[in-house]
């Protein structure tokens, strides 16, 4: 579904992404998890075309996001929960960027309903919560109705509601035969949500493997990525 | 048509073009007050004086806010980060930009033809109320009204090329005004020979030439469209390679 080879970025002679390849499977969620800094919102930015790799390629169904005729249909992603216009209506958001997609407005309103902002969709987005803008933009990732979703730390700001909500959406997401790609560093809620796990440390990816290879029966997702990570999940435990 | 009507629907979905249009009205009433009502009649009782004076009221201040809506037209995606979603649904960096400069063009012209037409109704009411008249013949302020609409379209998509280029709202509108009101009128004193290249002498020979600048509507017209071009090709080639944070 997606294909990463070899991305690399470098700004001014530091590497900040290094050599990084995996790929992200149909049906599966992916934690992209690192430590702050560690490169994670870079990779999702050259893989969603907002920044330009040094080196390396990236595939959104066989085959780069610019050649893609309606990328819409392909990818959807919320990279910040604040990319809105403060004036405009949640539902205007929404409608700004169907247009753009040749999408009716009742796919719209069906949005709104599915993240629970029918009522507030007449209301400006600068008096929405953080979670409700996290849900807005969830609401715009989908509004093609895409194969693969691309979420940068999809559960900020939301409640324990809203995150169990979060999550199970994004299972069903997975389980209807889409793809997730979300990065997250709150590793006991990714524990709870992913299949696969992707792990970069200072620009390089230093771990790629499902969930249960990495983390034994009873295990602690924490550990094995501070482990990886640090090196210190003993003297942590 | 889709990029065309979703960028429609980002302009009336604010009340962003409203706001500027009801201070370029305040801005340019104003400037009446204190132009026609204000000065001497030996001051405004002429025609010269008085297309003079609308260049400066009318046309001048519908050029700026003409840049100044084509430069906001960029400079809030990127404040707002709107930026962000609209190259996720549409990665085409060039198309985008090309939407906004026809939308643009078409907004700074009326913007400038309506401030200079509503200069010359406003001029001319406060004229009657002192007992004068509007001098200007037919032709005169139809060429004040096109020559406006035209320099705004060009001073739109001049004003995007610095917004694309430069990105931060703040100092793109603080610099459009700081050229076109101060930096063009030192180097219209200092150095007319130059001067009368710059965007705003080009703009306001367009409407009503005045000394030095150039008397042909079309050559003042070309020279414009050729400077705003230019900016625009130039911003376009470096924005499509620059990553969007």
């Amino acid at each position: 579904m997606a294909d990463v080879v070899r991305l690399t970025k470098r700004y001014r002679g530091a590497t900040v992404v290094d050599d990084v390849s995996f790929r992200v499977h149909t049906g599966t969620i992916t934690g992209f998890l690192g430590p702050n800094g560690a490169g994670k919102t870079t990779t999702l930015r050259m893989m969603l075309g907002l920044a330009t790799p040094s080196v390396g390629t990236v595939a959104i169904d066989g085959r780069p996001l610019g050649e893609l005729s309606e990328p819409w249909r392909h990818v959807g992603a919320v990279l910040e929960s604040n990319d809105f216009h403060p004036a405009r209506t949640g539902r205007d958001h929404l409608r700004v960027l169907a247009r753009l997609c040749d999408i009716d407005d009742a796919r719209v309103d069906v949005l709104l309903d599915l993240v629970g902002l029918t009522a507030a969709g007449r209301r400006q987005v600068g008096g929405y919560s953080l979670g409700m803008r996290q849900r807005l933009g969830l609401a715009a990732a989908m509004l093609g109705e895409p194969r693969l979703l691309i979420l940068d730390e999809p559960t900020n700001g939301l409640d324990p509601v809203g995150v169990r909500w979060m999550r199970e959406l994004m299972r069903s997401f997975a389980d209807a035969g889409g793809a997730v790609l979300m990065s997250s560093h709150l590793l006991a809620e990714a524990q709870h949500t992913v299949d696969q796990v992707l792990i970069i440390d200072q620009g390089r990816l230093i771990a790629d493997a499902p969930l249960g290879e990495l983390v034994p029966p009873g295990g602690d997702l924490e550990d094995a990525y501070l482990d990886l990570v640090t090196g210190t999940a003993g003297a942590v435990r | 048509m889709s990029a065309i009507a979703s960028e429609r629907l980002k302009l009336t979905s604010t009340r962003s073009t409203t706001w500027l249009a009801v201070s370029l009205i305040g801005i340019v009433t104003l400037a009446a007050v204190v132009h026609i009502l204000g000065f001497e009649t030996a001051m405004v009782d002429d025609a010269t004086e008085q297309r003079s004076i609308l260049t400066d009221i009318g046309v001048s201040m519908g050029l700026v806010f003409a840049a100044i809506s084509g430069s906001l037209a960029i400079t809030s995606e990127f404040r707002h980060g709107t930026i962000r979603p609209t190259l996720l649904k549409n990665p085409d960096r060039i198309s985008l930009l090309n939407v906004k400069l026809a939308t643009q063009s078409l907004i700074g012209a009326a913007l400038a033809a309506a401030a200079a037409a509503y200069a010359i109704g406003l001029s001319s009411a406060f004229l009657g109320a002192r007992g004068l008249a509007l001098e200007l013949d037919g032709g005169q302020i139809a060429r004040l009204v096109i020559g406006a609409g035209i320099g705004g379209a060009g001073f739109a998509v001049a004003g995007l090329a610095l917004g694309a280029l430069v990105r931060n709202q703040v100092p793109v509108v603080v610099g459009l005004l700081i050229w076109t009101l101060f930096i063009e009128n030192l180097l219209r004193a200092g150095v007319p020979s130059i001067a009368r290249f710059a965007p705003g002498s080009l703009g306001r020979a367009i409407a009503a030439p005045g000394p030095g600048q150039f008397d042909g509507l079309l050559v003042a017209a070309v020279g414009l469209t050729l400077v705003a071009a230019a900016g625009f090709a130039a911003t376009r080639a470096i924005f499509i390679h620059r990553d969007i944070n």
